[in-house]
């Protein structure tokens, strides 16, 4: 969400089906936020790359536009089909940006469905200023506490199952956090592994300030939209995202997780 | 003739470059311990002996450890597969 929003003023809120179109109006006009979306989806495409690794991934530099990373959804189809579901790794990452957008808490760098080379899938902005988060190393005390406090209302309202040290990135310089991954494992694990929740806990950031009332307010109005011509296993994740929502807001913090 | 299987791990560095930072190696018939070769001081391979990680494959509960041999080896793909970590499959080589 651009900073200086105020949806959150709106006497009665926008209309579910208007909410994101409303939102792509404002990062339209928002030069930071512009970027990155429309060049994912629009920009000319100058080299792909690609990386080394199991999972097929490219390294697309956009022209004028910096890089992305391309996750084909070929790769990771088999773990889906597996399971009889509908979803896609790339409806996945899509449903965890937008859903993150519609908080306003900017934590999933932008991601955009696109096809390269004929092939279906995830083309997501390259952190370029980034740490790997490392087990052991106090993490927790080069990112702002707030961003800490989100990205763990982020991780329970869609009751994540894989936020391991792996699966979020940081950048030390401006105490900004990134989540990233939000594949089959990330929604379907059954091994639960919130390494964000659990630093909150143990940190004591687990209290709802006003803005961030305000932002689950705000996916509350706002969730419905998400599941337009979504798959089920999207819808369902929302529904769940949904009542989280309602417990956050009458707990007025994370509730405790032994996971 | 022994076979060597192995797993490389990659770092995507902020210009964009990947660099292997560590090689996880496994000798058919000797030890179960996987072995770690590359770049010791990188947090990142000194993070996976001290944390383990998760069996993604079986799903099962508790963590795995280089002392796992090839259960770690093999899930050590589904644990870093971010693009900003990124690991091979178990490959195989002959060696003698």
């Amino acid at each position: 969400m651009p900073e200086g929003s105020n949806f959150e003023n709106h006497e009665t809120p926008p209309q579910p089906t208007e909410f994101l179109g409303r939102l792509k109006h404002d990062q339209e006009t928002t030069p930071s936020k512009v970027d990155f979306e429309s060049i994912l989806e629009k920009g000319e495409i100058e080299s792909v790359r690609e990386l080394e690794g199991y999972w097929g991934m490219k390294l697309v530099e956009i022209k004028d536009g910096g890089d992305a990373l391309f996750r084909p959804d070929k790769e990771t189809d088999f773990i889906f089909e597996a399971k009889r579901m509908e979803a896609r790794r790339s409806d996945l990452e899509l449903m965890a940006y937008k859903v993150d957008q519609v908080l306003g808490f900017d934590l999933v760098p932008a991601v955009v469905n696109r096809t390269i080379g004929q092939h279906v899938g995830s083309l997501q902005r390259r952190i370029q200023n980034f740490s790997c988060v490392i087990w052991g190393t106090n993490w927790e005390n080069r990112v702002r506490p707030e961003e800490i406090t989100r990205a763990a209302i982020f991780d329970y309202l869609l009751d994540v199952r894989d936020r391991h040290v792996g699966n979020f990135i940081i950048d030390s310089d401006t105490g900004k956090l990134w989540l990233i991954d939000h594949d089959f494992f990330m929604f379907f694990d059954e091994i639960i592994k919130i390494k964000i929740i659990e630093k909150a806990q143990e940190k004591g950031l687990v209290i709802l300030g006003g803005a961030e009332r305000v932002s689950i307010e705000r996916f509350l109005a706002h969730a419905d939209s998400l599941t337009v011509d979504a798959k089920p296993e999207i819808v369902e994740i929302i529904k769940k995202a949904r009542d989280r929502a309602e417990i956050l807001l009458k707990k007025g913090q994370i509730p405790i997780t032994n996971a | 003739m022994t076979l060597l299987y192995f797993v490389e791990l990659f770092e995507l560095d902020r210009d964009a470059q990947q660099k292997k930072i560590a090689t996880f190696k496994l000798l058919e018939g000797e030890s179960r311990a996987v072995e770690i070769d590359g770049d010791r001081d990188n947090l990142v391979v000194e993070s996976i002996q001290g944390e383990g990680i998760f069996d993604y494959k079986n799903a099962r509960p508790g963590k795995l450890y280089p002392n796992d041999g090839m259960s770690f080896l093999e899930n050590l793909k589904y644990h870093f597969r971010s693009g900003y970590l990124s690991a091979t499959d178990v490959k195989k080589r002959i060696i003698d």
